[in-house]
């Protein structure tokens, strides 16, 4: 069974939650034609569900202010996150990608309601930073940073 | 209209109604397959992208062929450029005939970069299958894929646009 959303998200991206969410329930996801599908392999209620809600709730995180364009040597930025969404989780998932390949990826805590994500020390490139809830609506938001050269 | 075998005449009287069945009704079905194809074109403002590991349709509504057939072969074309993210990964092709995979296993022909040179870069791809044989009626042609784990493969309907078809020969 495919779930289907309008809208063509990036596919690196919402396979990464899918996969991370859902493990082997999931084949993985397509995007194209105007629509983002996640493909079931165990379509359960509860998993139609999740996957409904990554699909409904990507990118619906509300990041706090980032730098997107710096250069080598400059302070690390950090990505920052209040959303009321995830005041009550403790952690969220992430994904770092460095010129489109996977570059750093886990979970990070949520502190006083707050997630707070260094990028350390990056250097001249362009990195996608994307995180995203591990619980409750699997809301996502991603930002992406790009490093020039010193 | 369907064929029928065409008789050989001696010396019986030409009748309308044998005119009808022999030449009218027979040049009407060759016709008809003559004229029997489909074809699409596909653009759009992003590219098709997977990491599915199990067959799906690539584009289930703007990559699909209707066809009405007469009981003949069918042929069926796909030419476009496709890509993925990860070397030395692969991404399988299939045909889907009224929804079920055409060819089992892995498909009809596969995709490999073998170099991490050549990861997102769109190669081409080609396709001719012939079908023979399928039943009278309508069918319904899609293209598939699948890939393997860790890879996203990629569709360009961007800069480029693939063209899919299905002709009864």
């Amino acid at each position: 069974m495919d779930i289907i959303s309008e809208g063509t998200f990036d596919a690196v991206l919402l396979d990464h939650i899918a996969r991370r969410v859902m493990g082997r329930a999931t084949s993985g996801i397509s995007v194209g034609g105007g629509f983002s599908r996640i493909h079931l392999l165990n379509d359960n209620v509860a998993n139609q569900r999740r996957a409904s809600d990554i699909l409904n709730h990507f990118n619906t995180l509300q990041l706090l202010e980032t730098r997107t364009s710096m250069r080598e040597g400059e302070t690390d930025p950090v990505i920052r996150c209040r959303d009321q969404a995830i005041a009550n989780d403790n952690d969220v998932g992430y994904l770092v990608l460095f010129d489109g390949e996977v570059y750093a990826q886990g979970s990070d805590s949520v502190i006083s309601g707050e997630l707070s994500l260094t990028l350390s020390r990056p250097a001249a490139g362009s990195y996608s930073v994307f995180v995203y809830r591990l619980r409750g609506n699997y809301a996502s938001a991603s930002v992406q940073i790009v490093v020039q050269e010193a | 209209m369907a064929w029928t075998t065409p008789k050989t005449w001696t010396s019986e009287p030409l009748t309308s109604v044998d005119l009808n069945t022999y030449v009218r009704d027979n040049q009407n079905h060759l016709k008809d397959r003559i004229d029997s194809s489909a074809s699409l074109v596909v653009s759009g403002i992003r590219n098709y992208s997977t990491t599915a590991t199990e067959w799906v349709d690539i584009d289930p509504q703007a990559l699909a062929l209707t066809l009405q057939t007469h009981g003949g072969d069918v042929l069926l074309g796909f030419t476009g450029a496709v890509s993925h993210s990860g070397d030395n990964k692969v991404t399988y092709f299939n045909i889907a005939v009224d929804g079920n995979n055409y060819f089992s296993d892995d498909g009809v022909t596969q995709f490999n970069n073998a170099s991490q040179n050549d990861n997102f870069r769109f190669k081409p791809l080609s396709i001719v299958v012939m079908i023979p044989s399928l039943s009278t009626g309508s069918h319904v042609f899609k293209l598939r894929w699948k890939t393997l784990r860790s890879n996203a493969a990629a569709m360009d309907i961007v800069t480029t646009h693939p063209q899919f078809w299905a002709k009864e020969i």
